[in-house]
Order: C-alpha cells, then structure tokens, then sequence
C-alpha cells in the first residue's frame, strides 16, 4: 500500500471510500454466513429467513463498489497500485457476493432440514464453520492491513479446511449410505458443509487479490 | 540565433545501415537480446552555462528502433533539454554544451566533427510545443525542406507533398487549397502540417516536444493516432506532460526528475509496477 497521499484529494476520499465499502461489505457477509450457520444449529427459522432476505443488501454493496470503482477509474485514471486497487476491489467484492449466495443457500437448507424434524447430525457443520468463518475473517483483516503474509497464510488454512471437508463429507455419505437417520437431511447437511468448503475457497480468491494489490504478482491458479 | 547555413551537402554523414548493439550500460532498458536500438545516449551530462552547473546528470538509455518512446517527468526535470540534444538543437544556445558522454545515432556519435548538424535535424526531424508553419502556402511549408535541398522539380516536389500531407493525415482536408496560407489552418491542422512539414524529408526519427498541449481534446486525438500510424515508418520521441497520453501511444516511457533518469522501461511496466517509488509516486499522482 502506497500510504503518500494524492495531490489531488478528491482522488484519495475516493480511493479511502471505496475500501470502506469493502470493509462493510464484509463485515455484513461475515454476519450472514455466521446467521446462516447459527439459525441452523440453534434451530431458528426466523434467522434463516434473515438471511435470505438480507443478500439484497450484499448484492447492493457489489453494485456500489462497482459504481465507485468505475468512476474512480473515468475521474483519476489510476496506475500501479492505484489501479491494482481499483480493480481487485471489484474482484474481492465479486468474491464476497458469492459468499453471501452461499450463505442464503445454507439458510435454505437450513429451513428444509428444520422443516424435517430434529437432527443430532447438525452439530457436524460447527467445526468446519469455523475454520470457514476464520478463514474469511484473515481475508478481509488482509485486504484492510495490505497484509501479503496474512493473504499467503490463507492457502495452507484453507488446505486444511478441504481435509476437514473431506472427512466430514465421507463420514455423512456412509451414514447416508447405511440409511442411518433422515436421509433428505443428510444430504442437505452434505451441500451445507460443500458451501462451507467454498466459502474457504473464496477467501483464499481475497487473499491473492490482497497479493496483487500489494506485489503485482498473480498467483491465482498456483 | 546563429544563421543556419541552408547550403545542400552532397551526401548524408550518418550511416544507413542500424548495427544491432546491446542497450547502453546501466541505462535500465529491458529488450531481448539483440534489440534493434537507433538512439544511444551513454552517461549524457548537458549544461546551459558552460558547464558550471549540469542540467543532465550521467543519463544513458537506448531508443529502440520503431517505436513511441515517451519522456516524462514533472516540469524542469531535464527532458526537453534531452529531447534538444538528440538533434543538436541546443547547439543554438551559445552557453549549451554536451559535458559528458555521448549519443549515438544508428551506431554514429553525433558530436563527432565530421557530422554537419544541418543534416542531421533532416533526419531526426522535430515538432515543438506550439504549431510554428511558416507565412507560405500550404504546399510551400510542406516543400521548403527539399527545395532548400536542391530540389527544383515540381513534379518530385508535388509528389513527396502529398505523400508526407497523406502521412499527416491532413491531404483530404487541403488538397484543394494547397496553395492558401498555412497560417488559414486551425491549430490541429497547422500541427499536422508541421509533421508533414518534418517527414517530407524522410527523417529516420521524429522528435515530438508536448505536440498536442496547445490543441483541443479531438485534435490531441487525431495527433494521437497520428503518432500511432506514423510509429509504422518511423521511430518517435515524445515529451510529454500528459500520462494519460503516455499510456496511449507509447511502448517505453522514460522517467526524469532533477536532471536524472529515474528508471525507463516498457510503458506498462512504468505505469502499472514501477520498479522504483519515485517513478510511482509521479505517475500516480502524488507529487509534480
């Protein structure tokens, strides 16, 4: 991050206000995915529908931040880590939208899982939300910080997370498999812990957006 | 300023064939190697008081045949000054002296004796700040360079015209007056034809000092994609103050500040990952 200020200051309001909108973009998918998880685990449809009803204010967030970006880019043409800025902004808001869609697609199955009767299995998906929920939190701290190591540290969270899915994913197939307990359930619980696992892999997108912002270095597809 | 002696010399003093050399030391430029370079400055010292003070310090970089390279750096920095060296148009400056160094033209020191500074702005051709024709006709801005060569056919001279007024992008405009006052002409149009002007001698470099910051946004345009065309034929040094110009019409930009080359490099490398912060803090903004 390049912390001299613009000669013009109308350019770096704008470049402050853009990164705010980022931030609070993801404080409010953070407090979706963890409603989403907790309405499911405390069986509560009421923070299910929540959720579902609030993506319309994450999906407001993307349009703005794209708004802001490209008259950032029309009013100042930015360069270097101004443009870098700019641009991986969009695709770490980009990234954030689609956490919330998976946020409102536990919340969905969530309420079909409530809407079946009590289910044990649930409390599966706490330690692998965790590390999920974790994962985004060190995302969005390194795209506040400008931390690279923070952002590079995301990859070996994140292998760890497709393990912990691994497992939890074979454990609930078998059960599915034996016929142990309410099927539909498990199979819901299943898509519930795949969107948790793609929720790690987002985060992951954030960080190597954070690494551009920073070194110009590429690393997606690594 | 000095009378020009305007006399045609037999033949040119500058070699035809362009040696493949490697950039000049520690000038910064990245190429493959092998790069076919036209222009080689090595450490160029330049001052305007005899040598008591040095406007350009230790300055060495390579031009690359066929090519847009911009000059940039915030106003005072040394790259006009530059851009004046590279056809000893300085040589006009009675206080002006190279201190330092050289610059090499196609594999040939332009300071060496036998080299007549006449010739040499035939082939390295310039355009300035403000649009400057001369009080003639159309036709007669366009020719004055070859008559002044010796050349007396009309024909020739009608012919290498609306060449270089084609190469302008200028002849469909005047063809049907070629014979009314340059002077007529709006200023994008008096730009245009001072370029024809500089290319009906067919120079191997056109030398461009902030072409466009007397014009208006659609005639900067138009000289832009001029530059664009001409790039095909020629090799182009532009100053220029506008980075957004740079980005636009360049391959390699050159940064200066103070007098120094700061860094130089692929034009998407300086402004998109400058290798120094100084080169980062002007393109962005944050001091100039």
């Amino acid at each position: 991050m390049n912390h001299n200020r613009h000669t013009l200051r109308a350019f770096d309001v704008s470049l402050d206000s853009l990164r705010s909108e980022v931030l609070a973009m993801g404080a409010a998918v953070t407090i979706n995915l963890e409603r989403a998880v907790h309405g499911l685990l405390k069986g509560n449809m009421d923070e299910c529908n929540s959720v579902i009803a609030d993506d319309e204010t994450v999906d407001q967030y993307e349009k703005d931040i794209d708004e802001l970006a490209m008259s950032l880019m029309m009013r100042f043409n930015p360069v270097a880590t101004d443009l870098r800025m700019v641009i991986s902004s969009m695709n770490v808001s980009r990234s954030l939208e689609r956490i919330s869609d998976h946020a409102v697609n536990i919340a969905r199955r969530a309420r079909k899982i409530l809407r079946a009767g009590e289910n044990g299995k649930v409390q599966m998906v706490e330690p692998l939300y965790a590390m999920a929920a974790l994962e985004l939190r060190e995302a969005i701290t390194a795209y506040a910080d400008g931390s690279v190591e923070r952002a590079l540290g995301l990859h070996d969270r994140d292998a760890e997370l497709d393990r912990a899915h691994k497992k939890l994913a074979k454990g609930i197939s078998r059960l599915i498999e034996e016929q142990e307990g309410n099927v539909v359930q498990l199979i819901h619980l299943l898509f519930v812990l795949r969107s948790l696992e793609r929720v790690g892999d987002l985060a992951v997108n954030i960080g190597e957006e954070v690494v551009f912002i920073e070194s110009a270095e590429d690393i997606r597809h690594q | 300023m000095n009378e020009i002696n305007f006399e045609a010399t037999p033949e040119p003093v500058l070699p035809t064939e362009i040696p493949v050399v490697s950039p000049a030391k520690g000038c910064g430029t990245e190429g493959r190697e092998g790069v076919k370079s036209l222009i080689d400055i090595e450490n160029l010292g330049f001052s305007y008081d005899l040598g008591q003070t040095e406007t350009l310090r230790d300055i060495s970089l390579s031009i690359p045949k066929g090519q847009v390279t911009s000059f940039i750096g915030p106003s005072g920095c040394g790259k006009s000054t530059l851009l004046r060296c590279l056809n000893r148009m300085n040589d006009l400056i009675d206080t002006a002296k190279v201190t330092r160094g050289t610059i090499r033209i196609m594999g040939q020191d332009i300071h060496a004796a036998d080299v007549d500074p006449i010739e040499l702005r035939k082939r390295v051709g310039m355009v300035f700040q403000k649009y400057n024709p001369f009080p003639k006709s159309i036709f007669e801005n366009v020719a004055y360079g070859m008559r002044i060569q010796g050349v007396k056919s009309q024909k020739v001279l009608g012919e290498a015209v609306e060449r270089a007024l084609r190469q302008s992008a200028l002849w469909d405009e005047v063809k049907d007056r070629l014979s009314s006052s340059a002077l007529g002409l709006s200023g994008g149009q008096q730009q245009r034809l001072c370029i024809a002007r500089a290319i009906a001698v067919q120079p191997e470099i056109i030398l461009m000092d902030e072409p466009c910051s007397a014009l208006d946004p659609i005639a900067t345009a138009r000289i832009e994609e001029l530059i664009t065309e001409l790039k095909e034929n020629y090799t182009i040094v532009i100053v220029t103050h506008n980075m957004q110009q740079a980005t636009r019409v360049s391959a390699r930009t050159a940064f200066f500040y103070l007098g120094e080359l700061i860094e130089v490099g692929p034009t998407t490398k300086i402004f998109g990952n400058p290798s120094k912060k100084q080169t980062e803090d002007y393109v962005s903004g944050r001091f100039g």
